[in-house]
Order: C-alpha cells, then sequence, then structure tokens
C-alpha cells in the first residue's frame, strides 16, 4: 500500500491546477522565491494535495516546506507514519518520480 | 424614427444586453453561449461567457423566464448596450408566485420593462446598434419602502427600478445599488442615461434633443458634439473576429488605456504612514494555530478587511468623481488587485467587505484571486467596485504608490509586512510594519479626509480587533 504512494504525481498535479504555467521539472526550485508562487497560491496548492491525498499539511510544517521535493519528503514520511510505520524506517530516498 | 414603445407585442420581452464590465470597456464578444432558445433561466445563472480585453467572464442574467431569440452569434464584436438575446420573463405577481408571461403585462412588469421590444425592431447584430431611442415615458410613481437612501431613492426612479420586488442582497435584505442596476432592464438602462451637465449646455446652445442622441452609457458633451457632426467619430462598428485576439496584449493595451487615462486625468495626491501590525498578525497566528494550511487565513484578508472598514468609516475616499462631482457609495465594495503570473491584471470585488468577518474575506480574497488567475470571474464580480486595494503581499518591497482606478477617487497601497525597527515604550523592538500609502483624487478627496483615512486603518489594524 506505502509502495503504490507516488506522492509526485499528486503534488505536480496540484502545482498544475494552482498554477498551471509553473515548470512541474524543478523539484529543487523554490516555489515562492523561484516560481513565483504566493500565499494564496501555496495555500490552494496545499488544499489541493489535501484533498487528493488526505493528507493534511500542518501549519506549523508549512514554512519548512518550500520545494517541490521538500513536499514530496514530507508527504512520504506523513504517508509511512500513518500507514503505522515509525519515522526512523522511512527511506530517504528522494525525486522517486517514477515509483 | 419609429418609436418601438408602440409596437404590439403578445408578450413583453427583456432585451439581455452586452453589460458594461467595467469603466474602459466599450465592447465584448460572445465567446459561448449556455442557452438555448426555449431554456428556463434563473436570475444569477451563467447564460453566457463574454471575452473582455482583460479577460473572459462569465455574465449571469437578471431575471426569471424562457430564452426567446439568441440574436447575437458567438465571435461577433459589439459594442456596450447591444442587444444579445431576448428573455420572456416569469412574471412575479404581487403574493411572490411566478405565473408564465400573460398576454398583458401586469403592473410591476410594467414597470420593470418600460419598453416593449418586439424582435423584428431589433438593430441585426452584425451592424452597429444605435437604435432609435424614444423619448423617456413619464417616470410611474413608483411604491419604494425601505429604501432610505436618497441616492439609492433616485438610482431606482431613474432606472424604474420597482424595489418594493427587490429582494435585498445587502446586510439584513437591505437594497444596494447593485440590486437596482440589476433589476433594471438593460436597455433601459442605456435608454434612460446620464447626461453631463457639458452635454446639456451643448445640447441646449446647438438644439439637439438629447432624447434622440443614440449612445452607449452616459452621454457626454462629445456625443453631442459628435451627434451634431462636430466630431467626426462615430461608435466603432461591430467586427466579425476571424480568430481570437491575443489576451495577453489585449489586457496590455486595456490596462495602458485606463491608466494613462488615469494619470492624466486625475490629480493624484498621496498620504502615507507604517503601521505596526505585531498585535494583528500575532491574533492571526493565533487563530490559524493547530489549523491546517488549507483553512489559515492568510495576512492579506486581515489587512483588506481593515482597509474596508477603515473606507465605510471615512466615507469621502469610497465613491466615484462622475460629471465633475464626488458620488458616494452607499456600500464599501472593494477592488483587490490581483497580479497574474502570465502578467497583467485584474482587480476582483469583495461587496460589503467591510460588514464581513475575516473568515468571509478569506473565502471571498482565495475564491476571487484564484478564479482570477486559472478560473473564470463572473461579470458581477467585476463590477461596482467603490474603492481598490494593491498588496504587495509576500517579499522585501516595502511601499507602493499606486495609481487610482477612475472613476473611484482613492487607492490604498500595502507594501510588504516587513519587521522593522519600532519604538515600543521608550526602547527599540523588533515589530512586523506595514508602509500603506493612499492615492487619493485631489477633486474629490482633500488631505484631511487622507490622513482621516490612514488613521482610521491604523486603529483598526493595530488594536488587535480581529
Amino acid at each position: 500500500m506505502s509502495e503504490a504512494f507516488t506522492p509526485h504525481r499528486y503534488i505536480t498535479s496540484a502545482l498544475s491546477m494552482v498554477a498551471p504555467d509553473v515548470d512541474t521539472d524543478r523539484m529543487d526550485a523554490d516555489l515562492h522565491d523561484d516560481l513565483g508562487l504566493d500565499s494564496m497560491d501555496l495555500l490552494n496548492l496545499a488544499a489541493a494535495i489535501s484533498l487528493s491525498t488526505g493528507i493534511e499539511i500542518a501549519e506549523r510544517d508549512f514554512p519548512s516546506l518550500r520545494t517541490m521535493r521538500q513536499l514530496e519528503d514530507y508527504l512520504s514520511r506523513r504517508h509511512d507514519s500513518e500507514s503505522g510505520r515509525s519515522e526512523s524506517d522511512r527511506s530517504e530516498s528522494t525525486g522517486s518520480k517514477d515509483t | 424614427m419609429p418609436d418601438v414603445r408602440e409596437a404590439p407585442a403578445a408578450t413583453e420581452l427583456v432585451p439581455f444586453a452586452m453589460p458594461s464590465l467595467g469603466a474602459d470597456m466599450d465592447a465584448g464578444t460572445i465567446v459561448e453561449w449556455r442557452i438555448t432558445p426555449g431554456a428556463d433561466v434563473h436570475r444569477g445563472d451563467v447564460v453566457a461567457v463574454v471575452q473582455t480585453d482583460k479577460s473572459d467572464l462569465d455574465i449571469e442574467v437578471f431575471v426569471d423566464g424562457t430564452v426567446h431569440e439568441l440574436i447575437v452569434q458567438p465571435g461577433v464584436k459589439v459594442p456596450v448596450g447591444t442587444v444579445l438575446a431576448m428573455i420572456e420573463p416569469r412574471v412575479v405577481t404581487k403574493l411572490g408566485r411566478a405565473e408564465s408571461a400573460p398576454s398583458l403585462p401586469s403592473p410591476p412588469l410594467a414597470a420593470l420593462s418600460p419598453v416593449a421590444l418586439p424582435p423584428a425592431a431589433l438593430p441585426p447584430a452584425a451592424q452597429t446598434p444605435s437604435p432609435p431611442v424614444g423619448p423617456p415615458q413619464p417616470t410611474p410613481a413608483l411604491a419604494i419602502p425601505e429604501l432610505h437612501s436618497p441616492v439609492l431613492r433616485h438610482l431606482a426612479e431613474q432606472l424604474q427600478v420597482d424595489t418594493s420586488h427587490l429582494h435585498g442582497s445587502g446586510p439584513g435584505g437591505r437594497v444596494t445599488r447593485d440590486d437596482i442596476e440589476h433589476a433594471a432592464p438593460r436597455l433601459s438602462r442605456r435608454e434612460i442615461r446620464r447626461v453631463t451637465p457639458r452635454a446639456r449646455r451643448l445640447a441646449r446652445v446647438r438644439g439637439v434633443d438629447l432624447r434622440t442622441v443614440a449612445s452607449v452609457g452616459t452621454i457626454t458633451g462629445d456625443v453631442v458634439l459628435r451627434a451634431t457632426g462636430s466630431v467626426d467619430a462615430g461608435p466603432a462598428p461591430a467586427v466579425v473576429l476571424k480568430s481570437q485576439p491575443d489576451t495577453g496584449d489585449a489586457m496590455r493595451r486595456a490596462i495602458a488605456r485606463q491608466m494613462v487615462k488615469a494619470w492624466q486625468e486625475i490629480p493624484h495626491f498621496h498620504v502615507a504612514t507604517r503601521i505596526d501590525v505585531g498585535d494583528a498578525m500575532n491574533d492571526l497566528q493565533r487563530r490559524n494555530e493547530g489549523r491546517v494550511v488549507a483553512a489559515r487565513i492568510l495576512p492579506a484578508a486581515v489587512l483588506v478587511q481593515a482597509a474596508a472598514r477603515a473606507a465605510g468609516d471615512v466615507s469621502g475616499v469610497n465613491g466615484w468623481w462622475r460629471d465633475g462631482a464626488f458620488e458616494p457609495a452607499t456600500g464599501v465594495h472593494v477592488g483587490i488587485v490581483v497580479a497574474l503570473r502570465t502578467g497583467g491584471l485584474l482587480a476582483p470585488v469583495i461587496h460589503d467587505a467591510n460588514l464581513k468577518d475575516l473568515s468571509s474575506v478569506m473565502d471571498d480574497l482565495r475564491d476571487l484571486v484564484t478564479r482570477a488567475r486559472s478560473g473564470r470571474l463572473r461579470a458581477s464580480e467585476v463590477q461596482g467596485a467603490t474603492f481598490t486595494i494593491t498588496l504587495l503581499g509576500e517579499g522585501e518591497v516595502e511601499t507602493v504608490t499606486p495609481i487610482i482606478h477612475p472613476p473611484q477617487v482613492a487607492i490604498l497601497g500595502l507594501g510588504a509586512v516587513i519587521n522593522q525597527p519600532w519604538v515600543v515604550g521608550g526602547s527599540i523592538e523588533a515589530r512586523p510594519v506595514v508602509h500603506a500609502t493612499l492615492a487619493a483624487d485631489h477633486r474629490a478627496v482633500d488631505g484631511r479626509i487622507g490622513s482621516q483615512y490612514l488613521t482610521a486603518l491604523q486603529h483598526y489594524l493595530g488594536g488587535g480587533t480581529i
């Protein structure tokens, strides 16, 4: 079940909905500074991700999620922990675009 | 010139005309009809998508009834006021029950539709519509209860809207200016027009009967001069578009036109101050804590609400400069400048923003900003602004000195909320500070009013009132 979870897909699809003109290949670009999303766009991005994945992004976590890769790691971590795995078991694999 | 009002009509059809979707719009193109002849429509239904220079907009209808005929085809660019479709209204009886339209109009319908226009009398869609304008009918005595504002009463009389049948959208069911304007049949809105003093003077001098002047919207002096052949400029002819114009370029041109006009015509002055928003931001943070990100309220909502409340208190900045005089608005309808990532701006409107709680302001803001950027706005959402706010949002830019959107008389520019050294009780602290700049039209507003406005804004942002 967790192996079927592909956060990358959810993020790119949410991003292309919120900001259709933004390049979704730039995994390490800062969503705000580099891709030009403002706070309203980021809020909508978080909402779209919550809707599609069922994972709510907490207010206190949000400031540290500045790139697509950070978002992806966060979602993987949350998904794993909600699937009953402990945080320490989490694989550090990042950029798993095509899992 | 035929008097179209005398043509016999089995049923009173209500014309649905190309609305004016901004002070700078003089024509629009139907991109798509969402209705077909015979379809039922209800007040507020989106019936068409219209392309303006700035964007595509969903256009609502403001009558309940049945679509009788679609007159203008998609792709045809027509001036504001052109009849696009005819609608057979459902008549509301005095008991409030809807009935199908009878062969003879009942009094309320007659009041709503002073012009019975048989479709045959309409100009062909592809030709410049300059329909004959009959002499205005004597205004029937209308029962207008519960309408306390003299400005609105006057407007209702002018547009021959019987407000006793209106469902007010304002607080407590109060009838607003928008309600009256929406209830007015589109053609009569065009027919019973505003006439500027200069136009009246020129008409008198040149012996022009203003009732025969075909014009969309306000009759200005230039319109009268055109009518007498003194100015060689007719209304723009309708153009059949072969392809969709580049909306980006068209938007740029529309912004250019509007800003040049504003900068050339409006004697701007500016007043500015820095406001410590530490308490307001702390309140907001407490409010957001524990919430999920999707439910958070952004600082922009706090700023917009405070700016709207201040405009409600200092009414001298809230309204329009029209016909050489300031016309105060009865509600505070705040235009929010939304920057599009692809370039350009839109200014959707939060209606009655001063009366809304913070969550509602945030909901409206989010909805409008999101749809301005990646969806589509409704016509009613870009109309009727009484005051505008531009927010720089995040980032490090401290000050913006904006240009007024005519016919409004003021615009507030808010810089980014930035931590600054601030004197608190005799010592210096780092506090989040916003730089507020009010641009005002010196024809309508004096520095004293501008200062009062910023003081009120300071009060709403500094007092921890959220």
